[in-house]
């Protein structure tokens, strides 16, 4: 019984806490509001509650605070305990998911996810409705009437940071040849739509390090969201069909540009622990995941040309947090002739978007955003760089928001810019 | 209350502690024990903590007034008594109780004298790093109780952050303990930092327990002579901020270096200290910081500065004390020399402590009160505060010689009344008249 | 609650039960549910509260972060917590003087932090560092690893503004310690949340040394490592910093950190010197060689800032990081003469092991201020009891040896039963009288560092207090 075996897990994953409250100055909504309800031992001991009886596990208060919850896992890198507060995250909202008292708008949340993740081409449906909506005369008349003031409020969050899609969406380029060795590539949900540059920058990055790459035609979302969700259901179902798309071929890796896909993806292990047809499979596929600056850096770069810019790095909460890759990015960046790092004073700090977080939360989201531009400010830098399309979107809107002079990329592009700068095609 | 009336409860409380072991009672030779020009009715001298404890008991009992007696080296400081009747001498209190070295903790009670303790203490090494100018003869109990204080404040703060124990008598007789004899220890209120400073307005301290340092392996003296208080100022800032190997760093005045270093102009007073290397490093240092400064760098004896300054700047006819901001230091003492030079004033600061001490020579208890409003409006306008240290009893009736009452003097007047109701200890000394 | 949410507003108050429950404990194993919970954003909201609790005689409780180790921020008889994590700007930091002014909930490191760019820093250092508050510091009288040379929060803290009980603003101290009258600052500085709340502190910043040196000396006899401690001390050095772990500690923390801990020693110490680079080189030499003459297999010298930051990340977190052996700590704070370390220290192992319980050793060594930590899961049945019984005895072992029940993590709800082993009723008395100088009334943090009687509903309250009378007859020292 998974159930039963969950119930366990978090019995002794909470027990694991001493609650000594090292965590407290990790969390992004504890330094906001100040409140234990909003921390991480907070939220055991609120988890702990609801788990034993001792609080109803509907309970409005309650369902609140496990929603400020960014699921950034700071508190995880702060405590010496090694709490792994993801985990039991994931598993309180889906056991309350599970329960009888899951809130309506969860459900809701978690059902509409079910019809967009799995199809690829609803996405790219949606996809192609947003992109002639922002390039048509109607967004303008929208705003000007107002009428977007009348939205839901996540709606409007959305239309306000969502960036202005490129024409076209991601499409595997043809691969140079003689390329000996291979890796997949996760193409993901939205980045094909919202950033296909960075995957270009991606592929040319790899084949310009020997590696032909590949993409799995039955790949699906990783089945992030609908973990944090709750809906742990729909997150097995996602990583058992792309454990059979990507391990179908023959591969070294798979590499992943986005922080939150990769950070899942390495965790199927655990989720399908007790599935028995897909154990092993589920850790092989695990054990094979990486981050592609964790990828890249243990190659041997060719020369790299001259990129003359101040940059900034936020880590990306799943790659500094989830995945403990902290030095990679640095390391590439500073291995590049022209650019100068200047550190933000938290870099390790969630910028608010956290997947989903900014539509649903985006008072808060608001909040976090705007103390990171003061810290981007703060720099002086004219490019910020991160490691996943989530926070890439949200740092877009917040220096479009302050009128901030800088660019968002992807630590991937600068690299593919200085190769390009260097002059010479791929072997 | 009548003379006579006093008299009697006096004679009173003296057959009460008459008893076989008991304190040893005087009715002569009370010159020794007076308090800005007040003598007490009886002397009594105790050896042990229960004659304290009878001595308090029966006085409280009759309505009688106490003032405990260390070395009375600093018995200048305070107000002038509203009553006095019993002087209590606790130099019969010598013993030192324990000193494990390896512990670097000492025990002892309240009549060892200071220098007494040190030559223990030296033996093995160590000291205990207070060393108030004119201390000779105080005891330990005094220097606690008046909260004295030399030179090694720059490096080594006061007594409050050396004491980690303590035993006192209240004023009716009980015997009470906090802290303990080990160095780190947050076991009940702390209450050893109400009695420094005290003037044993709240018990009679009987016992203490100090954590001591390691004397240092090498020492040595520097006098630089400056243009201005304003460069030895910069200087002493500079080699603080350095982090340098020092004891003491004092600023003083052309008369105070005329009489420590035979030198009259404004100077920089260092003891450096510490381990050789240290300290060679220190003086190469400094040498270069006074060149930068133009000033005139000596290497000086270092015990016989140290007893230059201790002389000058005892308890005097008129000493005041002045607490400003470190910043405030070189412009306060300019100040001062300027309304205190006529009564040939010695200056030192305490620099990082920003503290001013001077000794001041006046003609006239009326020339000494002008002097002291003068000081005062200085430090006040330096958002500092000025407590007289010693004068002459006409002097201090016409002030407050702790400077005006303070926001928290409520507390203050709560806690007298709470641990000393019948206000046996030591009446209207201390600040606010307590 | 109603008058605390008209007083404060109603974002500044937590009062449904569901919610509390992030409120019942600190990081101790104590418990107890408050009625509410607010969150003044000001002084005058502090008193505000404070007066709303006094009007209705409820029990005020004064919260920092509540990472502290006696149970200090435990509304131990219910009540209003008073948290004051939302005041937490750094009000001032004046370069020349070297003094900060700052709002109780300043976090400890943010502080040193702020003053960092001046060549500034604050001093007090527990390993909660990254999480305590400066309030809360100055509540328990905080130390940590630096104390050795640095001294406690008592020594750093020049001046305060109080909200008393009755909800009068009052400041005391200052800028400097030279202000006439009564310490009433030094007397603050430790009472353990139940004279009045802190709403601004003024501290003293220290100079940031110019050089440092670290040393890990790894040892395969326990005894030996005590004995070179003995020996440093006695050779007349103050380290900045003298540190043991033992090897359950080396094995909870190792693993994770990997700072360098061998996983085979008995035990490390961590030692550090400050101060001019001549002195830290010949300081350093000096403890390497007085290590290795006491049996030290190893002594190795961080090299790089980040060697010297990880040896401390261990250290700081390892009391933090049991939750990997066990799920419950119960930490010990007791002190002796530092002469008498080696052997206190065989015979904590020696009652744990008597009532058949795992402890962990990591202690300030140089201050003879040990930190024995009992491992368990209270889910076990009868265990809790046992480790009680087990702390007490070895309380009582620190103050047979001279020493104390706590030396930094303050009485708190824990060990106020033990008061009457170093402290007479009249000495008790006389502490009480300082509670009427600052008008606290028995519903100022009631049921902490004092022994109180009924009212404390607490189940390891009984236990212990029973414990208590049964290892000894009080004792005054």
């Amino acid at each position: 019984m998974p159930q039963t075996a969950d119930a366990h897990g978090l019995r002794e994953d909470i027990a694991r806490c001493v609650h000594c409250g090292f965590c407290l100055q990790a969390c992004p909504t504890y330094l906001q509001l100040g409140k234990e309800t909003d921390s991480p031992r907070g939220r055991i001991a609120l988890i702990e509650a609801m788990s034993s009886g001792r609080a109803a596990p509907g309970a409005p208060p309650l369902l609140g605070h496990l929603d400020l919850c960014l699921q950034c896992r700071a508190c995880e890198t702060a405590c010496p305990s090694g709490v792994p507060f993801g985990r039991i995250m994931e598993t309180a909202r889906g056991n309350v998911m599970e329960g009888a008292a899951a809130p309506l708008a969860w459900r809701l949340r978690a059902a509409a996810l079910r019809q967009v993740l799995p199809h690829r081409r609803r996405i790219a449906a949606a996809m192609a409705l947003l992109r002639g909506y922002q390039r048509s005369p109607l967004r303008r008349v929208l705003r000007r009437t107002g009428v977007l003031g009348r939205l839901p409020r996540p709606l409007r969050a959305a239309e306000a940071s969502l960036p202005v899609l490129p024409r076209e969406p991601f499409a595997a380029p043809p691969q140079p040849p003689g390329l000996t060795r291979t890796v997949a590539m996760l193409r993901g949900c939205v980045m094909p739509h919202l950033y296909p540059r960075t995957h270009d920058a991606t592929v040319r990055v790899l084949n310009r390090l020997g590696y032909r790459v590949v993409f799995p035609e039955q790949e699906v979302c990783c089945g992030a969201l609908s973990l944090h969700a709750g809906d742990r259901q729909q997150a097995r179902a996602l990583a058992r069909r792309n454990i059979d798309a990507f391990l179908e071929a023959e591969i070294e890796a798979i590499v992943v540009n986005s922080a939150g896909c990769g950070s899942t993806m390495k965790e199927y292990g655990a989720l399908l622990h007790d599935d028995p047809a897909y154990r092993e499979r589920a850790a092989r596929f695990a054990a094979m995941t990486r981050d592609v600056l964790e990828f890249v850096v243990a190659e041997t770069l060719p020369a790299l040309g001259e990129v003359p810019v101040a940059v900034t790095y936020q880590d990306s909460c799943h790659l500094v947090h989830a995945q403990k890759v902290t030095q990679a990015p640095r390391a590439l960046l500073r291995a590049i002739p022209g650019i100068e790092l200047r550190e933000l004073a938290a870099p390790d700090r969630c910028c608010g978007s956290a997947g989903l977080y900014s539509l649903v939360q985006p008072a808060m989201s608001a909040r976090l955003l705007a103390d990171k531009m003061d810290d981007v400010r703060a720099t002086g830098a004219n490019v910020v760089a991160t490691a996943n399309p989530g926070c890439m979107m949200q740092l877009e809107a917040g220096l479009r928001q302050r009128g901030i002079e800088a660019r968002v990329v992807h630590v991937i592009e600068l690299l593919d810019e200085a190769m390009q700068a260097a002059g010479g095609a791929a072997p | 209350m009548s003379e006579a009336v006093t008299a009697h409860r006096v004679d009173e409380f003296v057959a009460a502690i008459s008893q076989p072991d008991a304190p040893a009672v005087f009715r002569d030779g009370l010159a020794a024990y007076a308090v800005d020009g007040l003598l007490p009715e009886v002397a009594v001298t105790v050896t042990h903590t229960d004659h304290v404890r009878l001595n308090l008991s029966e006085a409280q009992k009759h309505g009688l007034a106490v003032i405990p007696f260390g070395g009375g080296t600093h018995s200048g400081l305070g107000n002038v008594p509203t009553a006095y009747d019993i002087a209590l001498s606790t130099v019969g209190l010598d013993r030192i109780i324990a000193h494990e070295p390896a512990d670097m903790t000492v025990t002892v009670e309240a009549g060892v004298p200071l220098a007494t303790l040190q030559a223990v203490l030296a033996h093995h090494g160590q000291f205990l790093p207070l060393d108030p100018p004119g201390g000779g003869g105080a005891t330990v109990g005094g220097v606690l109780a008046a909260n004295a204080q030399g030179a090694l404040r720059h490096a080594f703060g006061t007594a409050r952050d050396w004491l980690i124990g303590v035993k006192v008598v209240q004023a009716d007789g009980t015997l009470v303990k906090s802290g303990g004899r080990v160095v780190k220890n947050v076991a009940g209120y702390d209450m050893g930092k109400l009695y420094v400073g005290s003037l044993g307005s709240l018990g009679v301290i009987v016992e203490a327990t100090f954590k001591l340092a390691p004397l240092p392996a090498a020492v040595a003296a520097i006098g630089v002579t400056c243009p201005s208080p304003h460069a030895a100022a910069m200087l002493l800032f500079a080699a603080h901020d350095a982090g340098l190997a020092l004891h003491a760093a004092e600023l003083l005045s052309p008369a105070a270096g005329r009489a420590v270093l035979g030198d009259a102009r404004w100077s920089a007073l260092v003891r450096v200290a510490g381990r050789a290397r240290a300290v060679e490093r220190t003086l190469r240092e400094l040498r270069e910081i006074a060149g930068g400064l133009r000033a005139t760098y000596d290497l000086r004896d270092p015990a016989q500065t140290a007893r230059a300054w201790d002389d000058a700047f005892a308890p005097g006819a008129l000493s005041l004390r002045v607490s400003v901001l470190p910043r405030s230091v070189a412009g306060a003492i300019e100040e001062m020399e300027a309304a205190l030079g006529g009564a040939a004033a010695l200056l030192s600061s305490t620099l990082g402590a920003g503290l001013i001490r001077a000794r001041v020579r006046p003609e006239s208890d009326a020339e000494a009160g002008m002097l002291v409003g003068a000081v005062r409006d200085i430090a006040q306008r330096h958002d500092g505060a000025l407590v007289v240290e010693a004068a002459a009893p006409a002097v201090k009736r016409a002030i407050d010689v702790f400077g005006p009452a303070r926001p928290d003097f409520a507390i203050m007047r709560r806690l007298k009344q709470a641990l000393d109701p019948s206000r046996t200890l030591a009446p209207g000394r201390f600040a606010g008249g307590l | 609650m109603q008058s605390l949410e008209r007083a404060l507003g109603r974002e500044r108050v937590i009062s449904t039960p569901d919610e509390l429950i992030a409120y019942e404990f600190d990081a101790t194993i104590e418990r107890g549910m408050p009625q509410a919970v607010v969150f003044p954003e000001s002084t005058e909201q502090v008193a505000a509260a404070v007066r709303v609790a006094h009007r209705a005689g409820v029990p005020v409780i004064p919260r920092g972060a509540g990472t502290g180790l006696s149970g200090g921020a435990v509304a131990a008889a219910g009540g209003v917590v008073v948290a004051l994590t939302r005041m937490k700007r750094v009000l001032k930091i004046d370069v020349v003087d070297r003094v900060a002014v700052v709002e109780p909930g300043v976090v400890n490191i943010d502080l040193s932090r702020a003053a960092a760019p001046y060549g500034l820093y604050y001093a007090p250092d527990p390993s909660s560092q990254r999480a305590c508050t400066i309030g809360g510091n100055v509540a328990e009288n905080a130390g940590g690893p630096h104390c050795l040379a640095m001294g406690t929060t008592t020594n750093h803290v020049l001046g305060l503004e109080l909200v008393l009980a009755d909800g009068e603003v009052i400041e005391v101290g200052g800028h400097s310690r030279d202000v006439a009258g009564y310490d009433l600052t030094g007397a603050f500085v430790g009472s353990e949340g139940t004279l009045a709340i802190a709403t601004k502190i003024i501290v003293r910043l220290s100079r940031i040394p110019e050089a440092t040196r670290t040393l890990l000396a790894i040892f395969d006899q326990i005894d030996d490592a005590s004995g070179a401690v003995s020996a440093i001390i006695a050779a007349g050095m103050v380290p900045s910093a003298l540190e043991m772990m033992d090897r359950n500690i080396i094995r909870a923390v190792e693993p994770v950190l990997r700072c360098g801990y061998p996983l085979d020693a008995e035990a490390v110490l961590l030692i550090e010197v400050d101060g001019l680079e001549e002195d830290t080189v010949e300081q350093a030499e000096a403890i390497d060689a007085i290590c290795r003459r006491h049996g030290a297999r190893e002594v190795r010298l961080a090299r790089e800032a980040a060697d010297r930051e990880l040896l401390w990340a261990g250290r700081k977190s390892s009391i933090s990081a049991l939750g990997r052996l066990y799920p419950n700590y119960y930490v010990l704070d007791g002190v002796v003469p530092r002469t008498r370390l080696p052997d206190v220290l065989r015979q904590v192992y020696a009652v744990a092991g008597r009532y058949g319980l795992a402890v962990a050793n990591v202690f300030h060594a140089g201050d003879g201020n040990l930190h024995p930590n009992l491992l368990f899961d209270e889910r076990e049945p009868g265990v809790t009891a046992k480790v009680l019984d087990a702390g007490a005895e070895i309380m009582r072992l620190c103050v047979d040896a001279g020493g104390s029940i706590t030396g930094e993590h303050g009485v708190g709800v824990e060990k106020r039963d033990f008061m009457a082993w170093l402290f007479s009723g009249d000495d008790l008395y006389a502490m009480s009288r300082l509670k009427t100088a600052f008008k606290a009334g028995e519903d100022f943090n009631p049921c902490k560092a004092f022994p109180t009687h009924a009212g404390c509903g607490e189940v390891t309250q009984a236990q212990v207090r029973r414990t208590a009378a049964a290892i000894g007859p009080d004792l005054y020292v």
